[in-house]
């Protein structure tokens, strides 16, 4: 038994190739059910969904942002086996970072209703104008990100702390219901 | 005996694989809508079964305190959290404050408790203790679950009563690049802790942080257990020192890019303390007192693939410890020890502990996990080990002067224990319309380890082995309420000191017929959302303990003791709420617990018919109020009447000098601070705001017991930069 337990020690520790994650941060997996979950607040999405809601992830250039961007791509892709929106279908795109024109046109062309910021907070105002043109309701986990963008999944002591921008939002094409708004904490009217 | 249960498992297992495979595919998608967003916003636990999950859905009865919780409250030990809990009642034994809790006693050893750190067992290599008190500086804690109940099914021995899982400070808890200080000055106590935290893309995060606190603590005059008289004849009284101060330092680096998932910690935690009146209850002539040393460097590896997350950990612990005893004072005995007995020691000891776990996920929100631990202790000598009395003479002559006597635990000098464990779970996932959730598992634990007979110097071999299964049933009766029903077993294997302390007046291993200690637990428990502020939770359990492990009054040698059966009640009513700028938080809570009966191998003790050296019932409020700069916070922690055992009461003048039960009490601590600027906040905080000096029984028949420790008043001040 003792050879055994030692044998599956070795083996587990060398058993896995690359890949990784952080072990104190929020998992892709809690804060992708938050963003659907929000989705469903929006009295537009219905009009801008069309047949199915599509989530793009915008990653950025470095390893932070393609970690970040391949977490939540597997996480949505994962929920979207076992969850609707307002009774539609869950999609999910890798959108890489360009500029303003240049990604206003990716998401149009996905019919992107949400666009989640896998990007650094100094990119967040070009994110902003893409995701306005598009009519894409943008998400981050970035504090300081949320002076541009939409909707901020903070991490709280014991909680995670949405916060949002009510002009984004409405620049966004969204409009969030009241029982949204009283659970979060409004930082843009 | 283990064959049963195990059967029990593995068909339990294979029952469970059956229904989540039965339901895969078989349900429609479930829409968002469905899920309430408040419950996802709150941040998930992992004592329970190693994995992220939903407090209310965790299969465990679990409270988990916050960062900022602990600041706001001015904890200063993870005692007062413990004691701020449903049904943990504050206990004493010797110098050690301790957690006793669903009406089992604590005493000094202290290791029916597992403490977590980052997920790691960091319990004592010596005595498997909890160190609950000063020793363990909770200013490097961001984040406190604590599991009521058994948990051996997940993390092995020592999981008895419960499990306290502490997470250290990441640099995202101090913004990234900060420096936070604080300061505490009191009329007995001051400490001071220091936080620096820095993150940068290519570096890594780091957290560097130090703790320095010491109080004069609670001396006092009382009779001890000599039975000494005074010039009327009436019972001596003696001060009881009680001095104590604490030094620790953390660091800890977080890599990024390339060394993501790579974390290394590294936590040297220096504890100092008189020793009250000493191991065998005589007030001491001279000073004295112990030295704790505990250094523990821990690396973990956390990566995820798409079909599995691999969590890893490698931890070494170095403990060591100086003693300097006065075990009887100059003349006792009737003069038979007429330069009194002193036990001098410096020793350490060194625990090497690994493991390796994979976690899978399975459809509707299941899990599978299979894991693997190794730990290996090894003692090598000590470095001072000195009698003035001959240990090995059960007459206990004295010697003129101190001599060196052999090693504290010779039994094992150079032969290293080796503990294994394998242990694997399934959490089936929403069952039945997500109405049910099952969580099946089970874990063997083996001991193994040679040591040298004290009887005869011969070499011999002795192995412990454990199989703890566990099974757990939550249902979602209602959208806003939640049950839970839970069986588990839980152990604890004998301690190195248990087993092969040797050559020492404090204690005496018994390596030949100690078997380990077991509990049956049987729990229920409720989670019910009764609005958007208030959440009810409760529980009720009944716990089966036997062979519980302690000293032969008489001859103070170490036997497999009690055996008894518990049943109990725990009910917490917590809200939040806010109303304009005001917040308010805290919890309500009421616990009670009842011997249904108990069984003692031995007469020196008396069994019972009532639950003793704890109270049966333990009540507790908190709340904390947040309006733009002000905080305030109370806590009131009260006890019903604790009883002795008629042993107790054995000799009539110790009897006289204390009463033959405690009566209930009632005290509580406030706090207010104020935060100026962005940068400083200043604070009051009184302890022991009644100033009940409330009796805390010592559970010998000795002329004395602990106290809860005088008002103290506090001013803090915190700067955050």
């Amino acid at each position: 038994m003792p050879r055994l337990i030692i044998s599956g020690l070795v083996a587990l520790a060398c058993g896995l190739g690359a890949g990784s994650a952080g072990a104190d941060s929020v998992p892709a997996a809690k804060l992708g059910v938050i963003v659907l979950r929000v989705l469903a607040y929006d009295h537009t999405l219905a009009s801008r969904a069309g047949a199915a809601v599509v989530v793009a992830v915008v990653e950025g250039a470095d390893d932070d942002a393609k970690t970040c961007a391949a977490d939540m791509t597997a996480a949505i892709t994962k929920l979207a086996a076992e969850l609707t929106v307002s009774k539609l279908p869950v999609k999910v795109a890798r959108v890489a970072m360009a500029d303003g024109k240049g990604l206003t046109t990716a998401l149009t062309r996905l019919h992107a209703v949400a666009a989640y910021a896998c990007v650094p907070a100094a990119q967040a105002a070009v994110l902003a104008r893409a995701t306005r043109a598009a009519q894409a309701l943008s998400f981050t986990v970035d504090h300081d990100a949320v002076a541009s963008l939409a909707i901020g999944l903070v991490r709280a002591a014991d909680k995670i702390e949405i916060q949002v921008n009510l002009v984004a939002a409405r620049a966004e094409g969204a409009q969030l219901s009241a029982p949204l708004l009283r659970i979060a904490k409004v930082v843009q009217r | 005996m283990t064959r049963l249960p195990a059967v029990l498992a593995v068909v339990a297992l294979l029952a469970v694989v059956h229904a989540a495979a039965a339901q895969t595919g078989a349900e429609a998608k479930t829409d968002v809508a469905d899920l309430d967003l408040e419950g996802l916003l709150d941040l998930d636990v992992t004592t329970a079964t190693r994995i992220d999950q939903p407090i209310e859905v965790a299969p465990a009865t679990i409270s988990v305190i916050t960062e900022d919780r602990l600041r706001d409250h001015g904890w200063a030990t993870l005692n007062e959290v413990l004691w701020s809990l449903p049904g943990t009642v504050r206990s004493q034994d010797y110098e050690r404050r301790l957690v006793s809790m669903r009406g089992s006693f604590q005493p000094w050893n202290h290791n029916r408790l597992l403490m977590l750190v980052d997920g790691v067992p960091m319990n004592d290599p010596e005595t498997g203790s909890a160190w609950t008190w000063e020793a363990m500086p909770l200013f490097v804690a961001r984040r406190v679950e604590v599991l009521r109940g058994p948990g051996s099914a997940t993390y092995g021995g020592n999981a008895v009563l419960g499990t306290v899982a502490v997470d250290t400070l990441v640099p995202a808890d101090l913004g990234g690049h900060h420096v936070q200080a604080r300061t505490s000055v009191g009329t007995r106590t001051a400490s001071l802790d220091v936080v620096a935290a820095a993150d940068d893309p290519a570096d890594g995060g780091f957290v560097a942080g130090v703790h320095v606190t010491t109080t004069a603590g609670d001396k006092h005059l009382v009779a001890d257990a000599s039975g000494r008289v005074d010039d009327t004849g009436q019972l001596a009284r003696f001060t009881y020192q009680d001095e104590r101060r604490a030094v620790a330092l953390l660091l800890k680096w977080i890599g990024h890019g390339r060394a993501e998932g790579l974390t290394a910690m590294a936590l040297h935690q220096d504890y100092r303390s008189e020793l009250g009146f000493g191991w065998w209850d005589w007030a001491a002539d001279q000073p004295q007192h112990a030295t704790d040393r505990q250094t523990t460097l821990q690396l973990r590896y956390v990566r995820d693939r798409g079909w599995a997350h691999l969590r890893t950990a490698l931890q070494l612990q170095r403990r060591g410890y100086s003693y300097d005893l006065r075990i009887l004072p100059a003349g006792a005995v009737d003069g038979t020890y007429p330069d009194g007995v002193d036990e001098a020691v410096r020793t350490s000891f060194d625990k090497l502990f690994a493991s390796s776990q994979l976690i899978g996920d399975l459809p509707r929100g299941g899990s599978w996990l299979v894991g693997a631990d190794y730990s290996g202790t090894l003692y090598r000598g000590d470095d001072l080990h000195t009698l003035s009395a001959n240990p090995d003479d059960p007459a206990l002559p004295p010697w003129d002067g101190s001599r060196p006597v052999g090693g504290l635990y010779s039994p094992v000098d150079g032969l290293p224990m080796h503990g294994f464990a394998g242990y694997g779970q399934l959490s089936t996932g929403g069952l039945l319309g997500r109405r049910v959730e099952v969580t099946a598992g089970g874990r063997v634990d083996v001991l193994r380890y040679r040591f040298r007979d004290p009887a005869d110097s011969v070499l011999r071999s002795g192995s412990y082995q454990r199989f703890s299964p566990r099974l757990a049933l939550v249902g979602h009766v209602a959208d806003a309420l939640t049950v839970k029903a839970m069986v588990a077993t839980a152990f604890r294997l004998p301690t190195m000191v248990e087993l092969f302390a040797s050559h020492s007046l404090t204690s005496t291993g018994n390596p030949y017929d100690l078997e380990a200690e077991t509990e049956r637990t049987y729990e229920v428990a409720a989670d019910w959302k009764v609005n958007d502020d208030l959440r009810l939770r409760t529980n009720a359990f009944e716990v089966v303990d036997d062979n519980l492990i302690d000293y032969t009054p008489s001859d103070g040698l170490l036997h497999n003791l009690f055996d008894s059966r518990r049943f109990g009640i725990e009910s917490e009513l917590s809200f939040a709420t806010r109303r304009g700028p005001v917040e308010v938080d805290g919890w309500v809570s009421y616990a009670y617990t009842r011997l249904i009966e108990e069984q003692i191998e031995t007469p020196e003790l008396s069994t019972e018919t009532r639950l003793t050296w704890v109270p049966a019932q333990v009540a507790k409020l908190g709340a904390r109020l947040v309006d733009g700069p002000w905080r305030g916070t109370i806590e009131v922690y009260g006890q019903g009447r604790t009883f002795r055992r008629q042993t107790d009461l054995a000799t009539p003048a110790f009897r006289a000098a204390r009463p033959d039960s405690l009566a209930p009490w009632v005290d509580g601590d406030v706090t207010v601070a104020r935060q100026l600027g962005d940068h400083l906040r200043l604070g009051l905080r009184v302890t022991g705001l009644l100033d009940t000096r409330a009796p805390v029984p010592a559970t010998r028949d000795v002329g004395f017991d602990y106290r809860v420790e005088p008002r103290e008043v506090f001013a803090t001040v915190a700067v955050d930069e």
